[in-house]
């Protein structure tokens, strides 16, 4: 029977090591170098800003210049602050395309979306999607929603059984800490109006487990989303690595939503 | 030995233990997952993007990267960082940067590259990183001669500023204007192109007479813009590719301010005769032209909306110079501003969301933008004269011409919410400036 037993033990200590091993190997982002390689080149023809140079010559031949409205001074210098453009002698230039990017098959969503094949309209699906993503009463943001929010700046919102134990002081130091370092996309067209809700989890060293998420929005095709989506999370990822988090909040699970409709006001 | 039975039993028993033994291991990793704790962050560091652009390897490559950085600086929404303050000096394309390095540096993106001239071609890799993250965010190739490495560079600037910003860029484009010498009264105005960081300036009229409104066709390759000679105005078409020029016709009375439609097929322009200005538009390929307005105040400044369906324009028919829109037959007008003062030069951006104008009251000038049914107007910028506004051509950008009392005229931009106001980066005396659409 002891033997017996001692076969059990060890059998299940090597299921839960391999296992516990198996799960902590896919959590960690391993820091070994990657070769990179450039990407295929596919040879473009060039246009030349030479080809301007070549137009006073035939402005000239085509037609015999009259007087200006108010006396000309010929050879009039130029001021001395503010040097005007010279006129480059005549250099002929074959036309020609400009360079073009050639996508590396390494770089991550950098390729240009290909034209979808063209679909017959099904109006059926149509108005099924809509129905499902629209909800009465107006327009909805694709990005995630939390609670409601109140006017002021910030509220943690602990979910059920997280989070308690957390002080109000943590809580308004991770926040101010995230505030300090997101950049929000305030100039640009459409990128005040995005909300996005980042997860994410520290360990007890405050270090950062697993992935730093954005519920998809990091992978958004609407490129205002993706670029404010990573703004985002480089502001977590930088708070973190910056240790300038409060103790108080590591070993926790954590969804912050930037708000850049009031961070742009 | 031990029973068969006993031996069995013990190894199911070992299997369900180890099964339980995993679901509680993985129930306790990603039990803090489940219970995230929410809150809101409101506020932000609203500061224009801290960049690392080392210098490329290679020949040129400390070139390209100084007009990548200007450009980026220059958009107000990047914040180069000073090269001496750079740890990692030689970035090599080929291996991932040292981020910490980057990190110190508060560095939130890096910009690195390579050129490479073999055979006379000029090939340039370049990536872009995101520092905290530690992912490439693009890494691209592009091929050029050269003497074209600044394209290149421009293109670069593009593509990083994209990514980043995830608006199209506008740094591959060009600039014609008015180039602006002499006094005022013996004032020489020569028509000129450059490349908009001011690079690669060159005339393309000599100065014998006097050149205004010049206008880029939507390809780029086509410039329309008006002559005054002591004998009368003419609008010509010129194609910058084959220096070819022709005038679209004769017109009884004084034709001005031209500009193309979105497809580059028609012009509309002004014709004024006896005191009245009216709106005509020109099929090119026929030749034919129509007379839009027929009201007997001033009409002018026709500006196509991106879809050609639409025209602005600035009339006086109701007392004072206003805008309106009406569709690109002449018929449905309808005014559009209502402000106090004088609203003149209406221009659509190329992603129809905003008109551009030059605003006149107070005995101050402004340019401003509002939406097309004329709500939303702000006024960007203040003056003793602002005026001639031009779209970049992600339209969200605008060049215009400033002029101080006494002084000549000078170029300046402003961002479409009126923080990022500069000068452009030529040094001359200029006017009347047109953006291009991003060069092919």
């Amino acid at each position: 029977m002891s033997s017996t037993r001692s076969d059990f033990s060890t059998a299940m200590v090597a299921s839960m090591l391999l296992h516990g091993g198996v799960l902590v190997a896919a959590l960690i982002s391993w820091p070994w170098e990657k070769p990179l390689t450039p990407g295929t080149t596919v040879p473009v023809n060039i246009i030349s800003n030479a080809t301007y140079t070549d137009l006073r010559a035939a402005a000239l031949a085509k037609e015999v210049q009259s007087a200006m409205t108010e006396a000309p001074v010929p050879d009039a210098l130029p001021e001395p602050a503010a040097p005007t453009p010279e006129p480059t002698p005549p250099t002929p230039q074959p036309a020609a395309a400009a360079p073009k990017p050639v996508v590396d098959p390494n770089a991550k969503g950098q390729q240009k979306p290909t034209p979808k094949p063209q679909k017959a309209l099904d109006l059926d699906a149509l108005s099924a999607s809509i129905a499902k993503t629209r909800p009465a009463g107006g327009k909805t943001s694709s990005a995630a929603q939390g609670a409601a929010r109140p006017e002021t700046a910030r509220e943690a919102r602990p979910s059920a059984g997280a989070g308690r134990g957390v002080s109000a002081s943590a809580l308004e130091g991770l926040v101010s800490q995230l505030q300090r370092r997101w950049n929000p996309n305030c100039e640009v067209e459409g990128g005040r109006d995005v909300r996005v809700r980042v997860t994410f989890t520290l360990n007890t060293a405050g270090q950062v487990v697993g992935l730093v998420e954005a519920g998809g929005q990091e992978n958004s095709s609407n490129p205002v989303i993706r670029a404010a989506a990573e703004r985002a999370i480089r502001a977590v990822r930088q708070a973190a690595a910056e240790k300038s988090l409060p103790r108080e909040v590591y070993g926790q699970a954590w969804a912050p939503t930037f708000n850049a409709q009031e961070a742009c006001r | 030995m031990s029973d068969p039975k006993e031996i069995r039993l013990m190894s199911l028993k070992s299997i369900i233990l180890a099964l339980a033994s995993l679901v509680l291991a993985t129930f306790v990793l990603i039990a803090p997952a489940r219970a995230q704790i929410e809150v809101d962050v409101n506020k932000g560091d609203v500061q224009p993007l801290p960049i690392a652009v080392p210098a490329f390897g290679g020949a040129r490559g400390a070139d390209i990267a100084q007009v990548i950085t200007a450009n980026l600086e220059r958009s107000g929404l990047f914040a180069p960082i000073n090269p001496q303050a750079f740890i990692e000096r030689q970035v090599d394309v080929t291996v991932q940067p040292r981020f910490p390095d980057w990190k110190v540096l508060n560095a939130q993106a890096l910009v690195n590259g390579q050129v490479t001239v073999e055979g006379g071609r000029l090939r340039v890799d370049f990536r872009l990183w995101d520092i905290y993250s530690e992912q490439q965010l693009l890494g691209l190739q592009f091929i050029s001669t050269p003497e074209n490495w600044r394209r290149v560079a421009h293109k670069i600037s593009d593509a990083v500023y994209e990514r980043l910003t995830g608006e199209k860029g506008y740094f591959d484009t060009r600039i014609v204007f008015v180039s602006e010498t002499g006094g005022r009264l013996n004032r020489i105005k020569t028509l000129a192109i450059m490349d908009q960081d001011g690079a690669n300036p060159s005339y393309l009229t000599d100065g014998s007479y006097i050149v205004m409104s010049p206008r880029f066709s939507a390809t780029s390759q086509e410039i329309t813009y008006m002559t005054l000679r002591p004998e009368g105005s003419a609008i010509y078409l010129f194609n910058l590719e084959t220096a070819r020029r022709e005038s679209i016709g004769q017109f009884p009375g004084m034709v001005y301010a031209p500009r193309f439609s979105p497809d580059g097929g028609r012009v509309a322009f002004s014709v004024e005769r006896g005191g009245n200005s009216d709106i005509y538009v020109m099929n090119l390929k026929s030749r034919t032209s129509a007379r839009l307005t027929s009201d007997p105040g001033i009409d002018t400044s026709a500006s196509f909306s991106p879809d050609g369906t639409k025209i602005a324009f600035n009339s006086d028919r109701g007392g004072s110079p206003q805008l309106y829109i009406m569709n690109s037959d002449g018929t449905g007008v309808r005014r559009v501003s209502f402000g106090a003062g004088r609203y003149t030069t209406p221009v659509w951006s190329p992603v129809g969301d905003f008109i551009a104008f030059t605003k006149q009251t107070g005995g101050e000038f402004h340019i401003g933008v509002m939406r097309p049914d004329g709500t939303d107007e702000r006024l960007l910028t203040t003056s003793y004269l602002d005026e001639s506004p031009t779209w970049a051509p992600n339209g969200r950008v605008l060049m215009f011409s400033r002029e101080v009392s006494g002084g000549p005229p000078r170029l300046w931009t402003v961002d479409v919410t009126g923080r990022i106001l500069r000068p452009a980066p030529y040094p001359g005396s200029g006017s009347d400036p047109a953006w291009s659409p991003l060069l092919n």
